[in-house]
């Protein structure tokens, strides 16, 4: 007359199936805590220029972003392009060093040069001594 | 007439339930917030080139004409795939700057590619246009 024991035992079986679960569930979440990156996402999605570059990327640097729609984000914030000399100014007066500020500016791979020229050319202006474009690897294009 | 043992057992045992949970929900977020995308950079310009002579050197000015890789240099048209040109082009004279200026309407994707081109068959200095030293 052990009704509350056999329950258990049926309980218990069913947990079982469960546990081979868990650990997948377990072993996913290792995975994603070794293997990713948390990072802020930009602003727009992007699909960067792809290069055999292997240089990676500097991490005291100022951001650029230059979305496909020829819109402008500095540091994550959406400006017009009479703004930009002015931020680009601003950034260089905050900085603790501003001959070894960094700038990196990230485009869409599809955005015209001469908009990338432009910008390109307010950033030497302002005089930024470091200036690199965002790209993705990928073995040689040809 | 023990009809309490089993409800006693099951009591002392830690119930991981809440546990599981959690651990769904880290994995929900670390899946979510993950990124895999593995970012490079190339350098346009650093302190140190524009210390260097650049007078000395003479500059190739290369136009890229289309998305297709085509570019121009001297008048003579060539194409980004055709390595035994680039390599003839590059060992005449391989401590000249090479400059590259695009058409209207070309990609990004076109002057980063002619780029990385470039520098594989052993460009040494190479630069966009009328942008950065």
């Amino acid at each position: 007359m052990n009704f509350c024991g056999t329950q258990n035992s049926v309980k218990r079986e069913q947990d079982d199936g469960m546990i081979s679960l868990i650990n997948i569930v377990f072993l996913m979440l290792i995975f994603f805590m070794v293997a990713g990156q948390i990072q802020r996402s930009d602003a727009v999605k992007l699909d960067p220029p792809l290069s055999a570059s292997e240089t990676a990327q500097r991490q005291d640097r100022v951001t650029l972003l230059v979305g496909p729609d020829r819109g402008l984000w500095f540091e994550h914030k959406l400006i017009a392009d009479q703004e930009l000399a002015a931020e680009l100014n601003a950034a260089l007066a905050a900085a603790e060093a501003p001959d070894q500020l960094s700038i990196l500016v990230k485009v869409d791979g599809a955005l015209a040069v001469s908009r990338l020229q432009e910008v390109l050319r307010e950033i030497k202006r302002a005089g930024f001594p470091k200036v690199s474009l965002a790209t993705q690897h990928s073995e040689l294009n040809s | 007439m023990l009809l309490d043992q089993g409800v006693g057992k099951r009591s002392k045992r830690i119930n991981i339930t809440p546990l599981i949970d959690i651990v769904f929900i880290l994995l929900l977020f670390f899946m979510l917030s993950s990124n895999f995308q593995h970012w490079r950079q190339i350098d346009l310009s650093s302190a140190e080139k524009t210390e260097e002579n650049t007078e000395k050197k003479t500059v190739r000015l290369l136009r890229i004409l289309d998305d297709q890789g085509v570019f121009t240099v001297d008048g003579k048209s060539i194409a980004r795939g055709d390595q035994i040109a680039m390599q003839r082009l590059i060992h005449e004279e391989p401590e000249a700057v090479f400059a590259i200026e695009a058409a209207e309407g070309v990609q990004t994707q076109s002057v980063i590619s002619l780029l990385d081109s470039l520098k594989q068959q052993g460009a040494k200095h190479v630069s966009l246009a009328g942008v950065l030293p």
